[in-house]
């Protein structure tokens, strides 16, 4: 849906429009007292937590149910543990298109007969008995996805698992999603920020390296990717001994585990070879800026990045140091580019996580006809952070923050599922309470260590997004590397 | 699907609402002011949206609310100003809901004195990149713009968005500021609504303790609809961002009563979730509604390989769903199952609720009787839509038509190598 504008205009103000005259504001008159309010302890003491159940069936299907009853209602996500990241070199994207086709419709049955034209998706199937289903494929993983009512859980987990026993792999769809997605990479360059910023996200692990791919290829890839390649992957996706099925919501384990086992016993684990294992890639001495062209854009982004390979960090001193660059209201990056210099709208940085890789991810947007300013001032901002490192005030700060948003992802069902994916996808800790450890663990040593060695300045690569000629005439007017323009979608 | 809450009013007008959530460990605390783009001065387009810039912290150290309730452990502290509010919004322990409140009224009480003119440069800087990210550098942003502009015509507030036109923006002083301030961001024009691990007597007490003695001020006043004639008429824009064509579809519908509004907003829904948009067409439908008139408006974006001609034609298809009797019943009533489900997903979160409960409050002046909205969907059946969305939409109401038209060709079909 597009964004609403809700227009209210309560009848007792128009009754009286033009009426009076607007009073002074007398602030004298306020009781208001200039200094904050200490914390106060209230009355409703904070519910305990209940910890998600973890079982495996006995094909290998890790299950975890997590019971959370605010409202009546269930998401539930099987994980495959295989992603685009090791897709064949000879079949880019077919990890996409094997899991997108789980969803299409079916064009023949089991004995090869033809379907009848009244056959529906499974996101259709879904829809009418009140669920929402999407599919999503990463570097690492793929997911299949449905949310809806906690009542309705069984008919969800039946369909979802006849789903997977017998998968779809139509060729027909297949062509069809392939020009889509042909077509499609076109406008992510041009306008689709979401899509486009995740693939930018991926270019700060190298821009040739396994998790900089796009996960459903490039133009050249889609080319040469043929069906019974995507057939063939999806073999190698849909199974037991990789995946994780995850339900989070109105439901009760002992109820939903039996109907589980039913759904997904059938399902038979494969022999599949041993994914190649994809390198951590450490950084490397900047020699170049990396422009990849958007146009038009009346705006440039610009990037620092590097892979974390040959740094030796707990993941929640990563963390308390990208806040303190790019996250806190007050990091130095949004005081450098927004309150002193009004470059830029906002700025971030970021530790991006993978199953066997981590990236640093800071960015700013500015205006093209800035982009010489905002290059410059990214720079010497992260500079300033080797230069005058992190205080202790700062890592207070970070903390604070980091812990709140642990407090709100514990919050509701969208936090509690967004924890549990991040364990399946990447291995971050399972416990609310190691994460909140980990944090407390983090010193004043540890983070300016980490600055000093992470965010040397030779090691960061940069990148430009945005109309290349004033990307070129920004870089190369910085001395800051030679230009090299890149196309991380073809 | 009821929502509990409590309301009360406070003897300067602020408006109270406290909802309960015994299961959180937080409270969230949302200030939302009478203090939209609708109540800007005329030829001041933006500066609801410049002033929100301007309140969200202070230049000292006493006044950097966002430092400040970081430090306690607060989350997701932002603002946003749409046609109709200026909403304040963090989310804090339940132990710190004091802190969010003291914030509350150090904003109205003290910060309006600190504000200088650097200050509005800055920030009118920073809105001017934000203008070129969120809308510029937008698929269909500056059809949105035109399209906009021609539903709502200058002088009204809206013809520049809520963001403002650069024009008008760049005119704007730190009087205008220090004006719209003093009139609009005061208790008699707010909301506070509180949700999360609280029980209602203490917020109350809190509120009261916080906010109760600040001068009320004096009730805002919106503007009314676009004056002036609403012609049909069709035109042809180009656009760079994106290679698919789209159709939108505009409606200026006057004397609208809630039951028409109503069964239109569902209508819209419905619509909008039928398509899978899997592979091409997409649907977006909505209405923006204000008291008594409102904007319906039906977007359809096409495949790519899919002639800008046929637009109009799609168009009048998808229409009919909306108008006739072409949406199959199935569809019908699982728009209304998705509907449902959303907004249970949507109430699960405390700021899916807290922003329930505002709306409500700001829109009907009723939030108690909050199944109405949460459970109204279920009142209208197909071919009540059918009949009420023919009457307002085909029956004699002129419509805008914008046709956007990809300026960049679509790419040539590759030719797919032989291996099927």
């Amino acid at each position: 849906m597009r964004s609403r504008r809700s227009l209210v205009l309560p009848l007792v103000l128009a009754v009286l429009a033009g009426g009076c005259a607007p009073k002074s504001y007398v602030v004298e008159k306020a009781a208001h007292v200039a200094t904050p309010p200490p914390a106060t302890k209230l009355a409703v003491p904070a519910p305990e937590r209940v910890e998600p159940r973890r079982v495996r069936l006995d094909n290998g299907l890790e299950v975890v149910v997590a019971p959370w009853s605010r409202r009546p209602v269930v998401s539930i996500r099987l994980v495959f543990g295989r992603g685009a990241a090791t897709d064949s070199p000879h079949a880019r994207g077919a990890t996409y298109f094997a899991v997108a086709a789980l969803g299409d419709l079916y064009e023949e049955d089991e004995a090869g007969n033809e379907m009848p034209p009244g056959e529906r998706t499974l996101g259709q199937q879904l829809r009418e008995i009140g669920a929402r289903f999407f599919f999503d494929v990463e570097s690492d993983h793929a997911m299949l996805a449905i949310d809806g009512y906690a009542s309705d859980v069984e008919r969800y987990l039946e369909t979802l698992g006849r789903s997977i026993v017998v998968p779809r792999h139509g060729a027909e769809m297949f062509a069809l999603r392939r020009e889509a997605v042909y077509e499609e990479i076109e406008d992510v360059e041009a306008g689709d920020d979401e899509t486009f910023f995740r693939y930018l996200g991926r270019a700060a692990f190298g821009v040739d390296h396994p998790y900089a791919r796009p996960v459903y290829g490039n133009l050249a890839a889609l080319k040469s990717l043929g069906h019974e390649q995507v057939v063939e992957r999806q073999r190698q996706v849909l199974d037991p001994t990789t995946a994780t099925l995850i339900v989070t919501g109105d439901v009760r384990p002992d109820g939903v585990i039996p109907v589980i086992q039913k759904a997904f016993g059938r399902w038979r684990p494969r022999q599949v070879a041993r994914d190649e294992v994809i390198p951590s890639p450490e950084a490397r001495s900047r020699d170049r800026v990396y422009v990849i062209p958007r146009r038009p854009s009346a705006t440039m982004t610009i990037c620092a990045a590097r892979p974390l390979g040959d740094i030796v960090a707990d993941d929640a001193a990563l963390d308390v140091l990208a806040a303190i660059v790019g996250r806190t209201a007050d990091s130095r990056l949004e005081r450098a580019l927004r309150e002193e210099s009004a470059l830029a709208y906002s700025s971030s940085a970021t530790v991006i996580r993978r199953r066997h890789a981590r990236a640093f991810f800071a960015c700013t947007r500015v205006l093209s006809e800035q982009a010489r300013d905002g290059l410059t001032k990214l720079v010497a901002t992260l500079g300033d952070v080797v230069s005058r490192p992190p205080t202790g005030d700062e890592v207070e700060r970070a903390r604070a923050v980091l812990l709140g948003e642990l407090d709100d992802e514990d919050d509701d069902l969208a936090g509690r599922l967004r924890a549990e994916l991040d364990a399946v996808s990447h291995g971050a800790p399972k416990r609310r309470g190691d994460k909140v450890d980990a944090l407390g663990r983090v010193s004043i040593d540890d983070v300016q260590r980490l600055a000093r060695t992470l965010l040397d300045p030779g090691s960061l690569q940069l990148l430009m997004a945005g109309e290349p000629g004033p990307a070129r005439r920004a870089a190369e007017g910085t001395g800051l590397g030679r230009v090299e323009i890149v196309r991380v979608l073809r | 699907m009821a929502v509990a809450v409590k309301k009360r009013t406070l003897s300067n007008g602020l408006v109270v609402l406290v909802s309960p959530e015994p299961g959180s460990r937080r409270v969230l605390v949302d200030v939302a002011f009478r203090a939209g783009a609708l109540y800007e001065p005329r030829g001041k387009s933006g500066l609801a949206h410049l002033v929100e810039h301007l309140m969200v912290r202070g230049p000292t150290p006493e006044t950097n609310y966002l430092e400040l309730l970081e430090r306690r452990k607060a989350t997701r502290t932002n603002a946003f100003t749409q046609a109709d509010r200026m909403t304040f919004r963090t989310i804090v322990p339940a132990e710190e809901l004091s802190l969010a409140l003291w914030v509350a009224a150090d904003r109205m009480v003290r910060l309006p004195g600190l504000l200088d003119a650097q200050a509005v440069e800055r920030e009118r800087k920073v809105v001017l990149v934000e203008r070129a990210m969120r809308l510029v550098d937008r698929p269909y942003g500056l059809v949105d713009t035109e399209i906009d502009g021609r539903t709502f015509p200058s002088p009204h507030p809206l013809h520049g968005q809520v963001i403002g036109t650069p024009e008008e923006l760049a005119q704007l002083t730190l009087a205008d500021v220090q004006s719209f301030v003093a009139r609009h961001l005061t208790p008699v024009n707010a909301v506070v609504t509180i949700v999360g691990n609280v029980d209602e007597p203490t917020a109350f007490r809190l509120v009261e303790d916080a906010l109760g003695a600040i001068p009320a001020g004096t009730p805002a006043i919106a503007a009314g609809p676009p004056r002036g004639r609403w012609d049909g008429v069709s035109i042809e824009m180009r656009e760079a961002r994106s290679s698919r064509p789209r159709v939108s579809l505009v409606w200026r519908l006057d004397g609208l009563t809630r039951e028409v509004a109503d069964a239109l907003e569902l209508g819209a829904a419905i619509l909008s979730g039928y398509i899978d948009g899997a592979f091409g067409t997409e649907v977006d439908a909505g209405l923006d509604e204000v008291e008594g008139w409102g904007v319906f408006r039906l977007d359809i974006t096409l495949p790519y390989d899919k002639p800008v001609e046929s637009a109009a034609g799609e168009a009048e298809a998808f229409l009919r769903y909306l108008t006739a009797t072409d949406l199959p019943y199935d569809a019908f009533e699982a728009g209304k199952l998705a509907i449902d489900r959303s907004i249970l997903f949507g109430l699960d979160g405390l700021a899916g609720r807290a922003s329930l409960l505002t709306h409500l409050e700001l829109r009907f002046g009723d939030p108690i009787r909050n199944t109405r909205f949460t459970e109204g969907h279920w009142r209208f059946a197909r071919h009540d839509i059918q009949h009420i969305a023919w009457k307002a939409l085909v029956v004699g109401t002129p419509r805008l038509e914008v046709h956007a038209r990809p300026l960049r060709p679509a790419q040539a079909k590759p030719e797919w190598e032989a291996r099927e």
